[in-house]
């Protein structure tokens, strides 16, 4: 219910994001502010994903391979969240020029000279190499839980059979 | 080479994008097999939310990639710009959800571990107040049980003692009493008793007065004897237990009690003492008899000598004549009071007709009793067995009786001379009864002592019914008096006296 609440209030800020004149009775938001958020949004994630960790290993909810794909994934889901603030946080200090290119996607570039936060914004914008794999666990141990999860009802069924 | 190309990172994030929808649905498909498999688990369902919220990552981020794209290659690139912030702000949206989701989730889980919690231990109340409850209703069943079978063999001990068992309610009334109370009493049907007040049992209103009177002051009575009235007004002795029955606050709710009946053995009792004293008297009496036979032999004897000496001097003679006829009543009487003793005569024992028997007695008296106006009503047994014993003395026994009726009516009556076979053989009722004034209560446990009477001097000497007594003893029989008659037969035929003679076949022989 209160998720249903929370997509209807997302739309309706995009709405007043969209259309500014409209706002004027709200406190105004800086540019800045939307990249904070994002940032701030990017360590909750992060610090959740810890969270969840630390409560599963003082409270396990189960053993098994299923367990330990999550907790792969939630450990990949972290390090992509460090990976985003790192990427947004030098991305937000290159200059606009930082990035070249005659307009056409596949031809623009990151011009030299290489210094480390150019090199650094490099690495991290392919974050989709840790995102993907964090699905890719956070998949298998869901099918694993399901396989147990299905494994489990049927000897419960055979069991009332005999 | 002038600088890093960004294709490669153009290229990941598209196919990154995509494959993070495709998989964020399989995700969310697998997460919601897990809700339906089991529903109850809350991981499962806080994954499914997860996953649903990686969906809207996965389509909010990658449609952003992909659109951008497709925009920026088709030449839009200034839309791109208008719908970078959004669905940058979708990103940071689903981000916020995600982690509340997260944080939210070991509450939950918080909590329906203390709901599963509860539930275990309102599942283990449950089961052992199931268990209780199985084994309350065993439990109730066995005592249930053991009740029933106390109260059967309460009831058997109740209704099938050969006492009266009775109770009341506070109000004297009684509120139950057995088969047998209900039988002695001459009832029958209990429910003709019970609420009957308690003092109508008892034949007289001072034994009940005692009886409560005892009851209320110490809480019980023992032993206490009193008659009964029965239904049909004669009465029965009984000797009463009772206790008073109390609830829990000690204040009386009635009684109970048991009463025996002892008339049988009162009888009993007063015949034997009755013997005794026969016994005693006897003995004495045959002493004196004995000593006092032989002087008065000697008397008479002189007294018939100078009778014979002394003639014509009548005045004398006549005075002689006197003192002759007055010792011979003496020695009538010393020779009855031998009789009476039973040493004096052995027994001649025979087979008797008691039929015969009355007959011949009757043939000596009629004579006399017709004379008076006396009519005998004969109703003898035809086949009467024959039975052992001394025809002399059993003529006395009937002859006795005869004489007391015929004296007890003087003129006009009648009596009545039954005889009938014991039920079961072995043995002779011989009843003889009279239309006379009948015998007061109170001399009527006396009239069998020796030299009891109420007649005039001269005319009775109080031995004829001890004689009696000794004679039908000796016989092995019993003697009982009646007035008024217990038995309607004889009330029916205007008898007052009933005296009950039972001999057996060979009461003398064995005794
Ligand atoms: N049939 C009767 N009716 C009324 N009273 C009787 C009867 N038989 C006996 N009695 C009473 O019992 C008393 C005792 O009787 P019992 O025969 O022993 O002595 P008795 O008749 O007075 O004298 P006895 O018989 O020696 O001449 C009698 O005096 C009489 O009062
Ligand atoms: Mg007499």
């Amino acid at each position: 219910m209160c998720q249903h609440g929370l997509y209807i209030s997302i739309l309706l800020i995009v709405l007043f994001v969209a259309t500014p004149g409209s706002a004027l009775a709200l406190q105004t938001h800086g540019p800045p502010e939307g990249l904070y958020i994002h940032q701030i949004a990017h360590v909750f994630f992060a610090i959740a994903m810890i969270t969840l960790l630390i409560f599963l290993r003082i409270q396990p909810i189960g053993e098994g391979r299923g367990w330990h794909y999550f907790r792969i994934s939630l450990v990949f889901f972290f390090l992509w969240n460090v990976n985003a603030f790192i990427a947004h946080t030098v991305e937000s200090q290159l200059p606009e020029e930082a990035i070249l290119g005659s307009g056409h996607l596949f031809s623009q570039y990151l011009p030299p000279p290489f210094t480390a936060k150019k090199v650094l914004y490099y690495i991290a914008k392919f974050d989709h190499l840790l995102c993907v794999p964090a699905m890719v666990f956070l998949v298998l141990a869901l099918k694993t839980f399901c396989r147990e999860a299905e494994r489990k009802r049927e000897d419960a069924s055979r069991d009332a059979v005999a | 080479m002038n600088g890093l190309p960004l294709a490669p990172i153009y290229i990941v994030d598209f196919f990154g994008s995509g494959s993070m929808i495709v998989l964020s649905f399989i995700a969310l498909y697998y997460s919601f097999r897990l809700t339906q498999l089991e529903s109850k688990s809350v991981i499962w369902t806080y994954l499914f939310w997860l996953c649903l919220g990686m969906v809207a990552f996965a389509l909010s981020r990658g449609i952003g990639h992909i659109l951008r794209f497709v925009l920026i290659l088709a030449g839009h690139g200034e839309i791109w710009k208008t719908l970078a912030p959004i669905s940058g702000s979708l990103n940071t949206m689903t981000f916020v959800s995600i982690t509340t989701l997260t944080f939210y989730y070991p509450n939950i889980r918080l909590v329906m571990d203390r709901v599963r919690e509860d539930a275990r231990r309102l599942a283990s109340a449950h089961a052992s107040l199931k268990e209780l409850n199985q084994t309350l209703e065993r439990r109730v069943e066995e005592r249930t049980q053991a009740l029933r079978l106390s109260e059967e063999k309460f009831r058997h001990l109740f209704e099938n003692s050969k006492d009266v068992i009775f109770f009341c309610d506070a109000d004297r009334q009684i509120r139950d009493i057995n088969e047998s109370g209900v039988d002695l009493l001459g009832y029958t049907k209990k429910e003709d008793l019970i609420g009957r007040p308690l003092s109508e049992l008892f034949a007289e209103e001072i034994n009940y007065q005692q009886f409560q009177q005892r009851l209320c002051s110490q809480g019980h009575v023992k032993d206490f004897e009193a008659d009964f009235r029965r239904l049909d007004g004669s009465t029965l002795t009984f000797i009463i237990s009772a206790d008073t029955i109390r609830d829990e606050k000690g204040k009386t709710v009635g009684w109970e009690g048991i009463a025996k009946d002892i008339t049988r053995f009162k009888q009993v009792m007063t015949q034997l003492m009755q013997s005794e004293k026969m016994a005693s008297v006897g003995q004495l009496a045959a002493g004196v008899a004995h000593e006092i036979n032989t002087p008065l032999g000697i008397i008479l004897g002189y007294t018939q000598l100078l009778q014979e000496e002394i003639e014509g001097n009548e005045e004398v003679r006549e005075t002689l004549m006197i003192i002759e006829k007055q010792t011979k009543v003496c020695k009538r009487i010393v020779a009855d009071l031998l009789k009476f003793s039973r040493e004096s005569v052995k027994n001649v024992i025979s087979e008797i007709d008691v039929n015969q028997c009355l007959e011949e007695v009757l043939s000596v008296t009629e004579h006399s009793l017709n004379m008076d106006r006396i009519y005998v009503h004969r109703s003898f047994a035809e086949s009467l067995p024959k039975i052992m014993g001394d025809a002399g003395k059993l003529q006395q026994v009937f002859l006795n009786l005869v004489t007391n009726a015929h004296q007890a009516m003087e003129k006009d009556g009648i009596i009545g001379i039954w005889t009938r076979p014991f039920p079961d053989g072995k043995g002779v009722e011989v009843i003889v009864g009279d239309s006379g004034p009948g015998i007061p209560p109170e001399i009527r446990r006396k009239i069998f002592d020796p030299f009891f009477t109420t007649k005039g001097v001269g005319k009775g000497t109080g031995l004829g019914l001890s004689v009696t007594f000794g004679i039908v003893r000796d016989h092995g029989g019993t003697i009982e008096v009646e007035s008024p008659p217990s038995s309607q037969e004889f009330v029916s035929a205007g008898m007052e006296t009933v005296f009950i003679v039972r001999l057996p076949v060979r009461g003398l022989e064995g005794g």
